[in-house]
This record gives C-alpha cells, structure tokens and sequence, in this order.
C-alpha cells in the first residue's frame, strides 16, 4: 500500500470515526434521557401507590373509632352480676379489666399517631399496630361479652373461657404487668386464648342466636352506626346500639 | 319460642334496667316471635323482678361510669390524595409521551450507526495487513542497523511486543540501547581485525628472523643499513609490535566478551538511519493503528 492510500485511507477512517463517536454521544445523552424518564414514571408510580395506600388507610381510620369505651360498658354491665362472679374470680376479672384499659389506651395512642402519619406514610408503623390492637380489643370484648352473659348462665361455657383466659396468664398482677412491653406478650397471649376459643365461640353463637349476634356485632364493629347512645340503659335496645356503647363515637 | 325472647330481655337486662324505648322493643320482640302481650308481660316483670332483686346491693353503691368519648381527627384528605393521585398519572403520561419520543430518535441514531460501523467494515484488509507492514519497515530498520553496527541483537518476541504500533524515535532507541547484543556474532569483524594484527607482526617478526639468520654483508637484509620496501630496519620493528599490541588487545576483547560500542554509538547510528521517510511512514501506521482501535472501542460500545 503507498503511503498516499494509506493517508487517505486514515482521513476517511478519522471522519467515520468522528461521526461514530458523535453518534455515541448522542445515543448516550438518549439513553440517559430515557432512563430518567422511566425512573419518573416508576418514582410516579410508587407515589400513586402510597396516595392509594393513604386512603385505603383513611377509610379504615375512618370506620374506627378514635377510642374505644367497651371497657366502661362492661363495667357496669357486670355490676348487677357482681355476686355471681364470686370474689376470687372477680379479682381476676378485674385484673382482666386493667389489661383492657391499657389496651384500649394502646389502642387511642395509636390512632392519634396513625392520624397524624397516614397521610405522608401510610406505612407507618403505627398502622400495622393499630389493626393488631383493634383486632385484639375485638378478641378481648368476645371474652368478656361471653363471660358476662354466661356467668348466671351457661357455667360451663363461663369456665372454659375463664380457664383458658387463666392458663395463658392473663389474669397477671400489677407487678407483673409492666405497661407496654409487658403488655406485647400479654396480648400475645390473648391471641392464643382467642384461637382456642374461636371453636367455642362459634358454638355459643349457635346456640344462642342473640349473644351470636352480639358477638357477630363485636366482629363487624364500625364507627359509623347512625344511632348513638351514651346511656347504658339504652343498651341492648338494638344490637347497633350495643356496637355504639361499646366504641364509643367521635362524632358524639 | 319464649326463650329466645327471654334470652333478648336477659341481654337488655345487663344494665339491671329496661327503657321505656327497650320495653317497646320487648313487645315487638315478642309479636314477632307470636308471643302474646299479656305472656311477654309475665315473662318481662319477672325477669326485671329478679335483675331488680340482683342489684339493689350493687345499685345503692357503686355509680354507672359514662364513656368519654374522644374526638375524632379530621379524616378528609381523601380529595388532596386524589388530586395528587391524577396529578401523578399526568406526569406518568407526559413520562411516557417522552419516552416513546426518545425512543424513536433512538432507533434513528441507531440506525445512522450501523450504517457507519458497516463503512468501517471495509477498513478490515487495511487492518489484517497493516502489522506486517509495519513489521517489515521495522525489520529492515533492526537489519541496517545490525550491519552497521556489526553485531546482531538476541532474536525475542520482545522485538514485536515493545515496538509495534509505538515506534517513535525515542521508543526505537530506547529498545536497542536496551537490547541484548549477540557477543558471538560481534568477534567474527574482531578476529579478522586480530587475524591481520597477529599475521602482520608474524609476518614482520619472520622476515626480521630470516634476515638475521641469512645475514650477510653482500645480501644486506632489514638489520643491515639497506632498507626494505622503503623501510628502515627498526620502523619495521615498531610495526611490528604495534601489530603485535593491537592484536593482542582485539584477542583479550574478545576473551573478556566486550563490545566495542556503546549506547551513545546505538544511539547516534539509529538517529542516522531512522529517515524522516521512515518516521513518517511509521507515524502514518501509528495512527491508522490508533483509529482503527478506536473504532472497535466505539463499534463494541454497549448502552444501556
């Protein structure tokens, strides 16, 4: 090859590799454009889905109520009951009793925070821990709904209940409780009491058609019962009435 | 019949009390159930007899506690989050608009591309052939060299791996002042130089011998006053032992295994040789090498 060739061979492979290497340059400013492009619209879509979560969450906040009172309807549900409890037994509900008012204290916290966070993270752990405690304090009020209305009834009914409630520890001293982190495992616990007894429950609901609804109620309890009552000796009018007393309502 | 009704009356009755608002729906309870007023009467009055009888102890101390009812937050955000959701959506779409807009001038671009990089293909026999080009002018460079400087340089691959496509002035000189030099090779110019030395003063000693021995007043010979070949007896002597010195010394060179020159000798002829023909032809390789590198780094260019 003479040198003259491989001159012009050189300029022309120069040339093509100017515009190889412009062409380069711009596919890469392109890609990059591209790529930040789809970053958008994944950043967007990961937005969407937190805007979708907080109303999901909003709606749920929405149904719950801000408080919860059931501990108060018990109360003096049991006051005419007082003598069949017996006074062993009713020291031990009443320990029970502790336990649901610092569930239900719980259960206030976390609804106030998961009000406060929901909107900017509707993953806050708050949230998780408010359907936990709700679902606990709607195990909870089952137990003390049936041991209520099966002490002067159905005994057997009552002493399963208060037996299993009894071997899981529930029934703990003040000592023994130690505020929130004692109150993780206590609830726990609940949970167990709850499973074992969800056979038992259901069979009391079967046989006895109005504590099934009343239960049934507890299970579906929802803020949004147009009739309200705060005087317990409405209770029992109607079995909204007694979803009513038992939560409590903000609107009130 | 009547004890699913006393069962609702026994749930009212968990406060101890009936209203007036219960006691109306106890007689609904009991139409519904067929129950006759003046039996859910009885059935009524007695059960409230004997709640009535159960907390008159408990009633006379202990008070009803009434529920404190929290107030609920403000939950309405739920048209902020939806506006926020179509705002989001819109941006998605104006996101994907672009996209779709970018991808199309990525298939253009792509395509000008192909079309350069297969123009290039063309360049593929300059490539093939160019490293024996280059390996030729350099090969010729090295045998000059060696003939001039009489020796040979220990064949390696080094020779192709250090020069090849970076032959520049510096970088030649620089490989052969580094060079191993081949010191068997170097002694065949030496030994003939001491071959002539040596015979030259055996020659002379010889004469100067035979003249000794034939000496005679009438033939004359080198020691007598005659010269010979224009010489006088003793500058014949000096010869003789400066041939005998410098073979002497081209025989000890060799012994000793030193060459007679050195670096600023490789440099000096290399400079001579290297042509500015010869640089601007090794330049020239130099740089097609160099673009045609450079196009394989931009051909085999990955985006992602």
């Amino acid at each position: 090859m003479s040198d003259k060739i491989q001159n012009q061979h050189l300029e022309e492979l120069k040339k093509l590799n100017d515009s190889l290497s412009s062409e380069n340059s711009k596919l890469d400013r392109l890609y990059k454009d591209f790529k930040a492009e789809a970053n958008a619209v994944a950043k967007s879509k990961d937005k969407v889905k937190i805007y979708k979560k907080s109303i999901e969450v909003e709606i749920t906040l929405k149904e719950y109520p801000s408080s919860a009172q059931g501990s108060v309807f018990f109360q003096n549900a049991m006051m005419s009951k007082y003598e069949a409890f017996g006074k062993e037994h009713l020291e031990k509900i009443a320990r029970f009793f502790t336990f649901l008012e610092q569930l239900e204290d719980h259960y206030h916290g976390l609804y106030k925070t998961s009000s406060t966070f929901y909107f900017k993270d509707p993953h806050h752990s708050s949230i998780k821990d408010l359907y936990k405690t709700h679902e606990q304090l709607i195990g909870a009020y089952k137990l003390m709904l049936v041991l209520i209305i099966e002490v002067d009834r159905d005994q057997l009914v009552y002493h399963k209940v208060f037996n299993q409630i009894e071997d899981q520890g529930i029934f703990l001293s003040a000592n023994e409780k130690l505020a929130l982190k004692q109150m993780a495992n206590i609830s726990d616990k609940l949970n167990v009491v709850i499973d074992g007894l969800n056979v038992l429950i259901h069979e009391t609901q079967k046989s006895n058609e109005l504590l099934g609804k009343s239960l049934e109620s507890i299970s579906n309890l929802r803020s949004d019962i147009d009739w309200v009552s705060s005087d317990i000796s409405n209770l029992g009018f109607e079995i909204s009435d007694m979803q009513s007393e038992i939560w409590g309502l903000s609107q009130k | 019949m009547s004890k699913e009704l006393i069962d609702f009356i026994n749930i009212l009755l968990l406060d101890g009390e009936i209203s007036e608002k219960e006691e109306k729906q106890v007689y609904e309870k009991a139409n519904t159930l067929g129950i006759p007023d003046p039996e859910c009467e009885v059935i009524l009055e007695s059960l409230l007899g004997q709640a009535q009888k159960k907390n008159n102890s408990a009633k006379s101390t202990v008070k009803k506690k009434i529920p404190r009812y929290q107030k609920k937050a403000a939950l309405n955000n739920t048209d902020i989050l939806n506006q926020n959701i179509e705002e989001e959506l819109a941006k998605q779409q104006k996101a994907l608009a672009d996209s779709k807009s970018i991808q199309s001038q990525i298939d253009s671009h792509q395509d000008k591309r192909h079309s350069i990089i297969k123009k290039v293909e063309d360049f593929q026999n300059i490539r093939d052939e160019l490293p024996n080009e280059y390996m030729r002018l350099l090969t010729q460079f090295k045998s000059k060299l060696e003939k001039s400087l009489g020796s040979k340089i220990i064949e390696n691959n080094e020779f192709q791996n250090t020069l090849l496509y970076k032959a520049n002035e510096n970088s030649i000189i620089n490989y052969f002042e580094n060079a191993t030099w081949d010191l068997s090779k170097l002694t065949i110019k030496r030994k003939i130089r001491y071959y002539i030395f040596t015979a030259g003063y055996y020659i002379i000693c010889g004469y100067l011998a035979l003249d000794w021995i034939w000496f005679s007043a009438e033939d004359g010979g080198i020691i007598s006053d005659e010269q010979w070949m224009g010489f006088k007896w003793w500058q014949i002597l000096i010869a003789a032992f400066l041939s005998a010195i410098l073979g002497q010394m081209s025989k000890e060179k060799i012994s000793k295994k030193e060459l007679d020159f050195n670096t600023e000798d490789i440099k000096k002829k290399v400079n001579e040789l290297l042509t500015d023909d010869l640089k601007e032809q090794l330049k020239l390789y130099n740089e097609l090498k160099k673009e045609l590198n450079s196009n394989n780094n931009l051909k085999s260019r990955k985006f992602k």
